[in-house]
């Protein structure tokens, strides 16, 4: 059997094509999260969840949710497996050229972020399909999990390190689907650097929000 | 000025390299980087050391993009905006260790110490580097209107000399600056967008066959172009890439 061949192009734009939609999930999760702030015993966030976990729809756009972000990680791993194939013998010296940090890092706080996020299944998804004990509570179940200090500095280490995947991400996305112009190309960076930092706070202000007692 | 060289000698393409060091000294600070080279050449050879290095060179005006040294980490040494024959010494502390290798990818193959076969830039080329018409006489120069910027574009895009500096510095021995470049030169011009589709297909597919890494967006390849060439041809190779996934081919 042949297996179709996928250019090194078409690879990156599915990427970031995954990308995009990895990053509108983010904005409307921490959206959502906002609601666990709202003084009214989790009313607000309770039915959110419960919408969340009965909504056949939503059942459907989980596993086009996991599929893409599975995708999103395969492709990145094969990227970065020919990547290596691509320099058999390194330099002695190491790279002194101008640069993005975050570029570099990118990979790495990938890696990162699956394993922090296998974690924060484990308190809620998890939870939720049953495969884990817990509350189902999810207003109660935050509010547990987050006034404890570990978990909350555990969280807010994750959103920095979402934070640096999505700075570079949200420009690399537009360079890579061929949307990075003279024009608009150091408007774009700024926009990212903007987004990624409004869902990172948003997602803070939840953890600190109930650390505090807000 | 005195200086340690460490520099990468190898035989041939099968044999195994290693890193040998020179002590050279009365180097002017005027003198480039290449005369240095051919100094220190002059000695091995007058005094039967060794045998001289081998490194490529040609023009020694930066614009043929013949010379291509990593120099303590840096394609073309630590300057900005130049090929390694317009590196000079002065650019050196007296008494430096400078680390001398050749460019490593393997869609580039070392020949011997540090010239590497960049042929594989010219299979690109050949791949649909091209316009395949008839051009028959002269036409008059305005006869096909063409904006300045999108002139200005093409021209910076064609300054591209190939040197291969963009795949030496990336950290995946990606050639998306030079490929788009060569792209995007032609793209941009009328008598270019004929075959604009077809071209961006052969050129990508045969750097893939020729195992070039992906663009992973890092732009070393833009910081380290003797030339200047932005990350914008590469954003432009991309788009030219996609559209012509729902493009018309010329062959079919």
């Amino acid at each position: 059997m042949n297996i179709p061949k996928i250019h090194s192009i078409s690879k990156k734009i599915f990427v970031a094509l995954l990308g995009v939609f990895l990053s509108i999930f983010l904005l409307f999760h921490a959206a959502a999260n906002l609601c666990i702030l709202r003084q009214d015993g989790g009313a607000w966030y309770n039915a959110f969840c419960d919408f969340m976990g009965t909504n056949y729809v939503i059942k459907v756009f989980e596993i086009i949710l996991l599929g893409a972000f599975l995708l999103h990680m395969v492709l990145t791993i094969w990227i970065a497996f020919t990547n290596r194939m691509a320099r058999p013998k390194g330099y002695h010296k190491a790279q002194r050229s101008k640069t993005h940090t975050g570029s570099k890092l990118q990979v790495w706080t990938g890696i990162l972020i699956f394993v922090c996020l296998l974690l924060h299944f484990m308190d809620f998804y998890f939870v939720k399909i049953g495969l884990v004990n817990g509350n189902l509570n999810f207003y109660e179940q935050a509010h547990e999990k987050f006034q404890i200090p570990h978990i909350a500095i555990s969280y807010l280490v994750f959103f920095v390190v979402v934070w640096f995947h999505m700075r570079h991400g949200f420009a690399a996305m537009f360079q890579t689907l061929g949307l990075y112009n003279y024009k608009y190309g150091k408007a774009i960076e700024i926009f990212g650097i903007i987004f990624a930092t409004v869902v990172c706070l948003m997602f803070t202000a939840v953890v600190v929000g109930v650390y505090f007692g807000l | 000025m005195r200086f340690t060289l460490h520099i990468w000698r190898q035989e041939n393409a099968r044999a195994k390299g290693h890193f040998e060091t020179y002590e050279i000294d009365n180097i002017s600070p005027d003198c480039s980087f290449l005369e240095m080279l051919d100094i220190l050449n002059e000695r091995l050879i007058n005094d039967r050391i060794a045998h001289p290095v081998c490194f490529d060179n040609d023009c020694r005006e930066g614009i043929c993009g013949m010379c291509g040294l990593y120099i303590n980490g840096r394609p073309h040494g630590n300057d900005d905006g130049i090929t390694t024959c317009q590196l000079h010494m002065r650019k050196f502390h007296d008494g430096d260790d400078i680390w001398i290798e050749p460019w490593r990818a393997k869609a580039f193959p070392i020949i011997r110490d540090l010239v590497v076969d960049r042929s594989a830039f010219d299979k690109i080329i050949q791949a649909g580097g091209y316009i395949s018409t008839t051009t028959g006489g002269v036409p008059d120069a305005n006869s096909i209107p063409i904006p300045k910027h999108k002139a200005d574009m093409a021209m910076d895009a064609a300054s591209c000399i190939g040197c291969g500096a963009c795949v030496a510095a990336c950290k995946n021995a990606s050639a998306m600056l030079f490929v788009g470049a060569k792209v995007s030169h032609l793209a941009l011009l009328p008598q270019g967008k004929i075959e604009a589709a077809d071209r961006v297909k052969r050129m990508v597919a045969k750097m893939d066959e020729l195992g070039f890494g992906n663009c992973t967006n890092t732009y070393a390849c833009e910081a380290e172009c003797p030339k200047l060439i932005k990350r914008q041809n590469i954003s432009r190779l991309n788009r030219q890439w996609i559209a012509s996934l729902f493009g018309r081919d010329r062959n079919s």
